[in-house]
C-alpha cells in the first residue's frame, strides 16, 4: 500500500491514482526525499502509519502521515511543527524516538523509531487464552518501564493521553517495553477538530478527559490514571471497567470505585495502594508522574521477591567485544555455544561468562550486562524463564539479546518467552553449524542495539 | 586439534577470517570434534554422577529428580556432540526417572540405561571412538522400550 501526498489514503501499490481525491500517484512515494514507503502498519484518525526505509541511515522507520485536513492554516502547521519538535526532544529507551517531521504535498509527516515486536495487549490475551497471568515479576518490570517512559514524557510537559496495552510494545529480542503511538494529541484538542471527539480510549480514560471541558485539568496525572488501568490488565487480563457499551464503560470511569488488584488477585495484595492511588477519580489525588508512581511500587516491592536490583550502569564497551553468556547447567554444552560463537563471529573479541545457573547468571549480569545470552531452559531452582524475568527487570536488562537452547522444545512455553522478547528457539541437540548461523544474526542484532543505546 | 581447543577457550579469537565470512564445512567439523572429544573427557565424571543419583533415587525423592536432570542433560548435550546414541540413553534415564514414585521397573530401566552409558563411555574413551550402539540389542531393547 502507498499513501497519497494530499490526502493521505492508502491505495494498492499498483494504482496509479488515488481512490479518493484522485492525485496521480508519482513513480514512488519518497517522503522528504529520504523516507521510501515499503508498506502500511496501521490507520487511525490521526493518519495512517507507514512502514519506512529511511535511504539515508538504511534503517526502518514508522512514518506517521496525518491527513491534510488536520493542518490547513498557517498557524494549524505551525502548532503542529512546535508539537513534533517537543516530542523529538525526548529521549528515554521506553518511548518510541521522534527522528524527524516535515512535509509531503499537501500533508505532513513525522519519522518515528520503528520498533519490531509484539503489543502489550496481545501477550496478555495470549496468557488470558492459556488461563495464565503475565508472571508478577515481568509484569511490575513491563509497568516499571512504561511509567519510566511516562516520566520522561512528563518531565518534558507532554502528556501522551493515549496510554494502553495496544500502545506498548514488547521489543523482539531485547523485551524492552516501549510506549508508542507519540501521537500529536493535544494538538488535535486544541484545534478543536470535531472529527476527533474526544482523545484516548474509552477503557483507559480518566474522568476529566472524558469531561474534556477544562483543559487545564489535563496532565500528567491523566496518564496515569490510564497506566493504572493498564497494570490492572497486566496483572488480572482485563481493564478495570470494561463491560457493555462504550457509554456505560466512560460512566464506571466517572463514578465508580475500581475494583481493587486483590478482589482478583489477592497474592498482589500489596499492590492495591499503588493501583487504587493511580486510580483515583479526583486527579489531585493521584501520582503526577511516572516518576512518583515508580517511586511508590519500588517503595511497596522493597523488602518482597519483587524488589529492585541494585543501580547499576552496564559498561559499555569499544566495539568490537562481545560480552557472551551462556546459562546451561552442562559445562560442555557452555563449551559448545563458546566454539559456535568463535564460529560464527572471528575477529571479534569474546568475553565469555559461563553460568551453571541462573543465580550465578544473575550475579554475573550485575557485575557485567552480557550483549547476548544463550539460555537453557531447564534448569534447577530458577529455570530459563524465571532467570530471564529477573535479567530483564535489572537496570539495562532490556539489553541483551537472548536465543533459547532446550531439548523439550515441544513443551516450551514460547508464548510466555514471547513477553520477554525472545523470539530466537533452537532444539538440542543442535547443529553447531546451525547454532553459529542463527548466534551471528543475534549478535549482529546486539551490536545494532548497542550502536542505538550508545548515542550521546 | 591444539588449535582447535585453543579456539575454545574464553576469550580466544580467531583472526585468521574475516568477521563476515561465513565458517567452513572443514572449519565446522574440526570444531565439532574438538567438542566430541571434549565431552568424552568429561564423559566418565558425568556417569558416576548418573550412577550416584541412581544408587540414592530409590529412597530420596531429591536424587530421582537430579537422575532425570541429568539424563535430560545427557540427552542434548550428547545428541549436540555428535553422540546420537548416548544421547537416546539419556533419554531413557530421563523418562525413567521422570515420575514418582519411582517404581521398581522405572528403576531397573534407569539402572541398564546408565550401565550401558558407563561401558559406552569407557570403551570410547579408551578407542575415542564410540563402538555400534544401535546394533547393540540391549539398546535396541532399552530404546524402543521407552518409547
Amino acid at each position: 500500500m502507498k499513501p497519497c501526498a494530499r490526502c493521505g489514503i492508502p491505495s494498492s501499490d499498483d494504482a496509479t491514482h488515488c481512490g479518493l481525491c484522485d492525485r496521480e500517484f508519482p513513480e514512488m512515494t519518497v517522503f522528504d526525499g529520504r523516507y521510501q514507503v515499503e508498506s502500511t502498519l496501521g490507520r487511525g484518525q490521526q493518519g495512517t502509519v507507514y512502514l519506512a526505509r529511511d535511504l539515508g541511515l538504511n534503517r526502518h522507520v514508522a512514518l506517521k502521515v496525518l491527513h491534510a485536513s488536520h493542518a490547513d492554516t498557517p498557524e494549524a502547521a505551525s502548532r503542529l511543527k512546535r508539537e513534533a519538535t517537543a516530542l523529538a526532544a525526548v529521549r528515554n529507551d521506553h518511548v518510541a524516538q521522534v527522528y524527524s517531521f516535515g512535509a509531503h504535498g499537501d500533508t505532513f509527516f513525522l519519522a518515528m523509531e520503528y520498533v519490531r515486536g509484539r503489543n502489550l495487549d496481545t501477550l496478555v490475551a495470549e496468557h488470558t487464552a492459556h488461563n495464565e497471568h503475565v508472571p508478577t515479576h515481568r509484569g511490575l518490570t513491563i509497568l516499571r518501564q512504561i511509567a519510566e517512559g511516562l516520566a520522561s514524557l512528563h518531565d518534558a510537559g507532554i502528556v501522551h493521553r493515549d496510554v494502553k496495552p495496544s500502545n506498548v510494545m514488547i521489543e523482539q529480542g531485547t523485551g524492552r517495553t516501549v510506549l508508542l503511538d507519540l501521537g500529536l494529541a493535544r494538538w488535535f484538542e486544541q484545534r478543536g477538530d470535531t472529527r476527533v471527539s474526544f482523545v484516548g480510549t474509552p477503557a483507559y480514560m480518566a474522568p476529566e478527559a472524558i469531561l474534556g471541558d477544562d483543559p487545564s485539568q489535563i496532565a500528567g496525572h491523566t496518564d496515569i490514571y490510564a497506566l493504572g488501568c493498564t497494570a490492572f490488565e497486566l496483572f488480572t487480563g482485563a481493564p478495570p471497567f470494561a463491560f457493555g457499551t462504550i457509554p456505560e464503560t466512560l460512566a464506571h470511569h466517572m463514578w465508580d470505585l475500581a475494583p481493587s488488584l486483590s478482589s482478583l488477585r489477592p497474592e498482589l495484595a500489596f499492590l492495591d495502594p499503588v493501583i487504587a492511588r493511580a486510580l483515583t477519580k479526583d486527579p489531585g489525588a493521584r501520582y503526577r508522574s511516572g516518576a512518583q508512581m515508580i517511586a511508590a511500587l519500588d517503595e511497596m516491592c522493597a523488602s518482597g521477591p519483587y524488589a529492585r536490583g541494585p543501580a547499576q550502569v552496564p559498561a559499555v564497551p569499544s566495539a568490537p567485544t562481545l560480552r557472551l553468556m551462556v546459562i546451561d547447567d552442562d559445562e560442555v554444552f557452555s563449551e559448545f555455544a563458546a566454539g559456535a560463537c568463535e564460529l560464527a563471529l572471528p575477529g571479534i573479541h569474546l568475553e565469555l561468562l559461563c553460568a551453571s545457573s541462573g543465580l550465578e547468571a544473575l550475579q554475573a549480569a550485575a557485575r557485567t550486562c552480557p550483549d547476548v545470552v544463550v539460555l537453557d531452559y531447564d534448569m534447577p531452582l530458577l529455570d530459563g524463564l524465571e532467570t530471564l524475568s529477573y535479567l530483564r527487570a535489572m537496570p539495562g536488562g532490556y539489553g541483551p539479546q537472548v536465543m533459547l537452547v532446550s531439548s523439550n522444545m515441544r513443551h516450551l512455553p514460547k508464548w510466555r518467552f514471547a513477553a520477554m522478547g525472545v523470539t530466537d528457539f533452537l532444539e538440542k541437540p543442535v547443529e553447531l553449524g546451525e547454532f553459529a548461523e542463527v548466534l551471528s544474526d543475534v549478535a549482529g542484532r546486539a551490536f545494532a542495539h548497542r550502536n542505538r543505546f550508545n548515542r550521546a | 586439534m591444539g588449535d582447535i581447543q585453543s579456539r575454545l577457550r574464553p576469550g580466544a579469537s580467531s583472526a585468521s577470517r574475516a568477521p563476515s565470512a561465513v565458517p567452513t564445512r572443514e572449519e565446522i567439523a574440526e570444531a565439532r570434534e574438538a567438542l566430541r572429544v571434549r565431552f568424552l573427557v568429561l564423559a566418565p565424571r558425568r556417569v558416576a554422577a548418573l550412577q550416584e543419583a541412581l544408587r540414592a533415587a530409590a529412597e530420596d525423592e531429591d536424587a530421582r529428580r537430579e537422575l532425570q536432570r541429568q539424563g535430560h542433560q545427557l540427552r542434548g548435550t550428547a545428541a549436540t556432540v555428535g553422540l546420537l546414541d548416548l544421547g537416546l540413553l539419556g533419554g531413557v534415564i530421563e523418562r525413567a526417572a521422570a515420575t514418582a514414585p519411582f517404581s521398581p521397573d522405572e528403576q531397573a530401566r534407569a539402572s541398564a540405561a546408565v550401565a550401558l552409558a558407563d561401558e559406552y563411555v569407557s570403551l570410547a574413551c579408551s578407542h575415542r571412538a564410540v563402538g555400534p550402539i544401535a546394533d547393540d540389542p540391549r539398546f535396541k531393547a532399552l530404546v524402543t522400550g521407552s518409547q
